[in-house]
C-alpha cells in the first residue's frame, strides 16, 4: 500500500515531512506555536517590518527552533526592494530560504511577475533558495525555473480572500509542465481547497486567512494538516477515471428470480 | 540630522547602534540594521550613527 512516511518535500536540498506552510500573520502570539504544532508546520512564513518601540516581544520566541522560517519579501514593489529586504532578512540569521513578493497592485495584491523573475535571478545569484511569489503564467514559471528558483507559487486567488483555487486550470498547466515543486499559495480559504490542490499534485499549500481568522484556530490548522496529508495521500494513489456514463460497481450478472 | 527608521533621532548623532537599542529597549538579537542602504553587521552594532545617516532597524513580524 502506498505510503506516505517515506515521502519529502524538498527545496533547495532540504526535505521536509510536512507540505503545510503556514504563514504566521493575523495571529496573536500567543496561539501560534500551538498552531504550528496542530499544522504540523514546519516551515512558517514571516515578514519583516520596521523595529517598534517598546515591543520587547518578538515572534521569533514564539515559533521553535526546528522550524525553518520562510522570510518573505512583502512591502517590495519591485526587485531591488525585494533583494534589499531579502538580505535584511538573511542578516538576522534564520537561514538563506526567501518567499519573493513583487506587488504593485494595492487592491488584489496580485505579484507582479516580471519584477519577480528579476528578484528571484539576482537573490538566486546570491545564494538564497528562492520560493517566488507568482500569478501563475507557464512562459513565467519556466523564466523562473531558468532563474534559479527552487519552487513556484502561483496564486490560488488573491491573498487574503479565501476564494480557493480560481486559477485551479493554469496551476494544472504548471504541474504537468514545471519539473520544480509547485506550491499553491494565497487564497486558499478552507481544507477542502487544499485537499484538491494536493490532489491535483501541487507539492505544498500555503495558507495563513483561512487558519488565523476561523473560529478555532487549532482545530482549523490540524483541519488542513489531515487535508493537505489526504489529498497528498490521494495524489500518490492515482484518482480513479472520471465517466460519463455510469459503470456498475456491483455485478451486472447473477441476478436473483 | 539622524533619520532612523523615518524619525528625527539628532540627539543619537555620535551614539551607537547598541546605545540606540538599549535606550529604546530593542532586543539586538532580533534586529536587523541598515545604514545609508548597506546593512551593518551584526559584530559592528557598537558603530556609531553620523550626523547625514539615514538607518532603518527592521525586526521579523508575522506575515504570510
Amino acid at each position: 500500500m502506498m505510503d506516505i512516511k517515506d515521502d519529502f518535500l524538498e527545496l533547495g536540498g532540504h526535505k521536509f515531512s510536512s507540505r503545510f506552510i503556514l504563514g504566521s500573520g493575523k495571529f496573536s502570539l500567543t496561539l501560534l506555536e500551538a498552531a504550528i504544532k496542530d499544522a504540523k508546520a514546519q516551515i512558517v512564513t514571516l515578514a519583516l517590518r520596521r523595529v517598534n518601540e517598546g515591543g520587547s516581544e518578538n515572534i521569533l520566541d514564539f515559533i521553535p527552533k526546528d522550524i525553518t522560517i520562510l522570510p518573505n519579501t512583502s512591502g517590495a514593489r519591485n526587485a531591488d526592494e525585494a533583494v534589499r529586504i531579502a538580505k535584511l532578512a538573511r542578516e538576522l540569521g534564520c537561514g538563506d530560504f526567501v518567499k519573493v513578493e513583487c506587488i504593485k497592485d494595492s487592491r488584489y495584491l496580485l505579484p507582479d511577475n516580471y519584477e519577480t523573475i528579476k528578484a528571484t535571478e539576482k537573490l538566486a545569484n546570491l545564494g538564497f533558495i528562492v520560493m517566488p511569489y507568482m500569478y501563475p503564467d507557464l512562459n513565467v514559471a519556466r523564466d523562473l525555473v531558468n532563474a534559479g528558483a527552487a519552487c513556484v507559487m502561483p496564486l490560488g486567488a488573491p491573498i487574503g480572500t479565501n476564494k480557493g483555487l480560481a486559477t485551479r486550470e493554469f496551476i494544472k498547466i504548471l504541474i504537468d509542465e514545471i519539473e520544480l515543486p509547485v506550491i499553491v499559495d494565497a487564497g486558499i480559504g478552507n481544507p477542502a481547497q487544499a485537499c484538491e490542490a494536493m490532489q491535483m499534485g501541487c507539492a505544498a499549500v500555503m495558507a495563513n486567512t483561512a487558519i488565523a481568522t476561523s473560529g478555532d484556530v487549532r482545530a482549523m490548522a490540524k483541519a488542513f494538516a489531515l487535508s493537505i496529508e489526504a489529498g497528498r495521500l490521494a495524489y500518490l494513489a492515482g484518482l480513479g477515471e472520471i465517466s460519463e456514463a455510469a459503470r456498475a460497481s456491483s455485478p451486472l450478472s447473477g441476478f436473483l428470480e | 540630522m539622524l533619520i532612523i527608521n523615518g524619525k528625527d533621532e539628532s540627539g543619537f548623532i555620535g551614539k551607537s547602534v547598541h546605545e540606540f537599542a538599549c535606550q529604546k529597549g530593542f532586543n539586538k538579537e532580533y534586529m536587523a540594521v541598515e545604514i545609508n542602504g548597506e546593512i551593518l553587521p551584526r559584530d559592528k552594532f557598537d558603530s556609531k550613527f553620523n550626523d547625514g545617516d539615514r538607518v532603518e532597524i527592521v525586526c521579523f513580524v508575522g506575515g504570510g
